[in-house]
């Protein structure tokens, strides 16, 4: 300031009295400011280059600096949006990030002011302080060091006081403010430091003192977000090319033995990895493959005839291969039947068979190139879902679990419950009520089943809820029994109420919400009929709901239902007593599993379990404590003795243990590292691969595995 | 304090279709919409409602290739129109050298730039704290925190920024003129009251899909508590 009028910096260069020299500079830009109108634009301009300066490393162009700003601030109302365009301009494009602190202070106070004074730089300041939540290109970098940190946290909490001062002189601005955030958020494709940073802003922004404004637009703008990358993770193009090699390899590669029925294990093992690639294609890839994979759907079933046993250089692979080009084919009558025959020889459970029923839906979004995008996706939708996880956990340490809870509530009921490819955005919620088991996990249950329960709800909407309710109860750890019992016999009673006032035969479209209401029902009970048996008040209260009617009835759910969830159910009943004559339904079940494709419609909603064990790295450590797996229940004698004991709440350190044993190939950790779905198996069988990726995945010793559903695969017990 | 006026006014409330099941709660939705943003039509801010009736059996179906249907209601309103040359009260946010900040009503910020406060006050910093200090009167202080009074400008509706001043002579720290309110010109204050009569006046309501309405209503002006006192006095 004081080059300008040089004269007056030698009256002033003394300065007895600091606010006569402020005054002074006020005045002076006010001239500048006002000078412009009339056409004098000299000082002017020189203000203007003062804030151009990004180089001020001397202590005089900062000094010169600062004191453009703080005169400025208390001009403000002199500065009209059409004569000082390119101060204004100079001014936006100043990122707090460039600068120290006295600088920051300054700028901050001059954005503050501005839109104090006038309503037309409301949004111009708001724009500008949001500009300032993500730094600069070149100092992206930096962040990762002490330095970067500390400097992040100096911008950012100026940059929300900034906010809070704005809201404190025009209550109105937050409710502008949420809009702009809003808008302003990186695309999905975005850097994914870029992405965090502002995601950690608003969240910062929802918990802040105008969170109550913004808050409620900040959560489901964020949960958004979560989505469109969730369903970005699509099918990796490795698995085309692998897919590709099939049919180039020599049919007698794989050395042929003649096993016994008892080397499940390995047999297991094939199929495992069969379905992991089989179950992420699309029904648009396989296509072109259809006709030529025909004859190796032939051999393969021949191979599966054979309790084949792997051997050779990397004999699993190749089988993996195999089996997932009979898959694929499995569309011809064919093979459809001879695998049917194959899996009652082979004394396979059903599961085989629905699984190589299931009809692969059209890709919309099958890429190749999404194989390289497929890694950083997930990796960005993992560091996200970390992220609000622990935003969610210092919301409870501060007492707002509950409201935020219900923010998030109302967000997955119009976007997650519907979004039928959703694969992790779920756990969000899931986190929440494990935090706070007592409100939010009950609300959410009753929440669910309300929905359930509503006819005023489209079918969809209904099926979808209720998958969610019986994912929801059976894995989640923290959810009480009674709870459980409870909305069993919530079920039960819609269930029968349902029977009684429809008096028709079995039809799987006509009566969907009522095959997947019975369908949770019997998925629940499998997870959850020890831990309500072992409580003798619920155990009377099990016994004494009505599902036999309901089974039993002419509408038949027991053929229309997943087969593998029925025969699970049967045998779990069967074992706990809780029909007399559950031997006659066994083993009628095995072959409708056209009929169970066809309840669930075009989204294959009977096929949905929406908790199935989540795939991201990081997310999952902080799922699982609270995350029930799978295990066989024993049961009295009536099956395979190689059954374990064991509870399903198996240590992880002796699971990973465990998992270190048994290892696949790199490559198929690779593709599975892309976060794809993949459907290890079924009943009885178990899968090994390694991967700290794969932890839910179980044991030799029969423990189901968990699997997680992609838009094709049955399900998983 | 001016610039308030209750309203009564007949409105429709067109709904999309996918709404019917729940009609009450979607006109309060669309209602609640309404609130803290300027409307030509009521020429107002409207700042609350209160629903007298709704008649739920006359909705008219519009033709179109979403059919929205229409529900009258009558409705009381609370607007707040701050004109050029009302007085306003607000709380006093911000103090200094160039401006005063003021929040009125809670919602609304207003600015009262140096130039446009009178000679009397000078900014002082006493004790740590800004202040607008009267030269005159000795107790007549403007402090953060104190209620003032001052008078409109204009007033930017799109943001609900009101341009104050306190030129006038019955202008400043409420606390202070009240006290000594017979120092104070009445000339002013009397060219205010001929607004407080009842006028009959058709207020148009756009519509959500912008269908337009005509209706009738019936202006009540609420007496402001200003005149209110100076009928006690």
């Amino acid at each position: 300031m004081g080059r300008v009028s040089g004269a007056e910096k030698q009256e002033f260069s003394e300065m007895e009295n600091a606010e006569f020299s402020d005054l002074q500079l006020i005045c002076h830009v006010r001239d500048a400011l006002s000078a412009v109108t009339l056409g004098d634009r000299e000082n002017y301009d020189e203000l203007v280059g003062y804030l151009h300066r990004k180089e001020s490393l001397n202590p005089d162009d900062i000094a010169l600096l600062e004191t453009t700003l703080k005169a400025l601030s208390g001009t403000v109302s002199c500065i009209d949006s059409v004569h000082h365009e390119s101060l204004l301009s100079a001014v936006y494009r100043m990122s707090l990030w460039n600068y120290g602190t006295s600088i920051m202070d300054a700028l901050i106070e001059l954005i503050v002011s501005l839109a104090a004074s006038n309503g037309k730089y409301i949004d111009w300041s708001l724009e500008l302080l949001v500009n300032n939540f993500t730094p600069p290109y070149h100092l992206m970098d930096s962040l990762k060091q002490e330095s970067g940190i500390e400097k992040k946290n100096k911008v950012l909490s100026r940059v929300h006081a900034a906010f809070e001062a704005i809201a404190v002189l025009v209550p109105l601005a937050p409710l502008r403010l949420s809009p702009i955030v809003v808008q302003r958020m990186p695309l999905i494709y975005s850097k994914g430091p870029e992405i965090l940073m502002y995601v950690e802003n608003m969240l910062k922004l929802e918990s802040g003192a105008i969170g109550e404004i913004v808050g409620v637009t900040m959560l489901p703008a964020i949960v958004d977000r979560l989505i469109e990358l969730d369903v970005e993770i699509g099918w990796d193009g490795l698995l085309q090319e692998d897919a590709k090699g099939i049919f180039e390899m020599e049919l007698e590669d794989a050395e042929f033995a003649d096993g016994d029925g008892d080397d499940n294990m390995v047999w297991s093992k094939i199929f495992n990895f069969g379905f992991i690639l089989m179950l992420t294609c699309q029904a648009d890839c396989i296509q072109a493959w259809l006709d030529q994979a025909v004859g190796v759907v032939k051999w393969l079933c021949e191979v599966a005839k054979l309790h084949m046993v792997n051997s050779g250089k990397r004999p699993r692979k190749q089988l993996g291969h195999r089996v997932i080009s009979s898959a694929i084919n499995y569309n011809s009558q064919e093979g459809k039947s001879l695998c049917s025959k194959l899996v009652v020889d082979s004394q396979l459970t059903v599961n085989f068979s629905a699984n190589f029923c299931v009809n692969c839906k059209p890709a919309a979004e099958y890429l190749n190139r999404k194989t390289l995008e497929g890694n950083t996706i997930a990796e960005k939708l993992d560091s996200l879902i970390e992220l609000t996880f622990l935003h969610l956990e210092s919301c409870q340490s501060s007492g707002r679990l509950s409201e935020v809870f219900d923010v998030l509530l109302r967000s997955f009921q119009r976007t997650i419950l519907n979004a039928y490819k959703s694969k992790f955005t779920q756990f969000v919620v899931f986190y929440a009520c494990a935090l706070d088991p007592e409100d939010c996990g009950v609300k959410f249950a009753m929440v669910l089943t309300d929905m359930f329960r509503s006819n005023f709800n489209p079918p969809n909407t209904r099926m979808s809820a209720v998958a969610y309710l019986a994912s929801y109860l059976s894995r989640a750890k923290f959810v009480s029994a009674a709870l459980v019992a409870s909305i069993l016999q919530r079920l039960v009673d819609w269930c029968l109420n349902y029977c009684q006032s429809h008096d028709s035969v079995m039809n799987p479209r006509a009566h969907q919400v009522f095959y997947s209401g019975c369908q949770a029902l019997m998925y629940m009970l499998c997870f959850r009929m020890r831990s309500l048996m072992d409580a003798p008040r619920l155990k009377m209260q099990l016994l004494n709901m009505p599902m036999e009617p309901i089974l039993q009835h002419k509408l038949n759910p027991l053929k229309v239902c997943l087969p593998t969830v029925v025969v699970e159910f049967l045998r779990q009943a069967k074992a706990a007593k809780l029909f007399m004559t559950s031997e006659s339904f066994a083993f009628d079940d095995m072959l409708e599993s056209d009929l169970s494709r066809a309840f669930g419609g075009i989204d294959r909603l009977d096929a949905f379990f929406p908790f199935d064990p989540c795939l991201l790295k990081k997310s999952e450590s902080y799922i699982r404590p609270h995350f029930a797996r799978w295990s066989k229940i024993k049961c009295d004698g009536a099956n395979d003795g190689d059954l374990s004991e064991s509870g399903s709440d198996a240590s992880d350190d002796e699971f990973v243990d465990m998992n270190e044993n048994d290892m696949i190939e790199d490559d198929m950790t690779v593709s599975v590292q892309a976060g794809l779905d993949f459907d290890p198996d079924l009943n009885r069988m178990s899968i090994t691969p390694k991967n700290k990726f794969l932890l839910h995945f179980q044991q030799q010793n029969a423990r189901m595995p968990a699997r997680i559903r992609p838009s094709t695969s049955p399900e998983s017990l | 304090m001016e610039g308030l006026k209750l309203s009564n006014a007949n409105l429709t409330a067109y709904l999309h279709p996918s709404k019917s099941r729940d009609v009450s709660e979607a006109i309060l939705r669309e209602l609640s919409s309404l609130l803290f943003t300027f409307s030509e039509a009521l020429d107002g801010v409207v700042l609350a409602y209160d629903i007298n009736s709704l008649d739920n059996k006359k909705a008219k179906i519009l033709s179109g290739v979403i059919p929205y249907f229409g529900v009258p209601l009558s409705l009381d309103l609370l607007l707040f129109s701050p004109k050029p040359d009302m007085l306003l009260e607000g709380k006093v946010v911000k103090l200094s050298q160039e401006s005063i900040h003021v929040v009125v009503l809670g919602f609304s910020s207003a600015i009262i730039t140096e130039k446009d406060i009178r000679e009397e006050f000078v900014y002082k910093t006493k004790h740590e704290q800004d202040v607008y200090a009267s030269k005159s009167h000795k107790r007549h202080t403007i402090k953060v925190g104190n209620m003032i009074r001052f008078s409109v400008k204009s007033f930017d509706e799109e943001i609900l920024h009101i341009y104050g001043s306190l030129m006038a002579d019955h202008t400043g720290s409420i606390h202070w003129l009240e006290k000594h309110s017979e120092l104070i010109s009445h000339t002013s204050r009397n060219a205010k009251k001929g607004e407080s009569e009842g006028e009959l006046t058709t207020l148009k309501q756009d519509a959500i899909d912008g269908k337009i309405s005509s209706l009738d209503s019936a202006r009540k002006v609420k007496k402001s508590k200003k005149q209110k006192m100076q009928e006690e006095s």
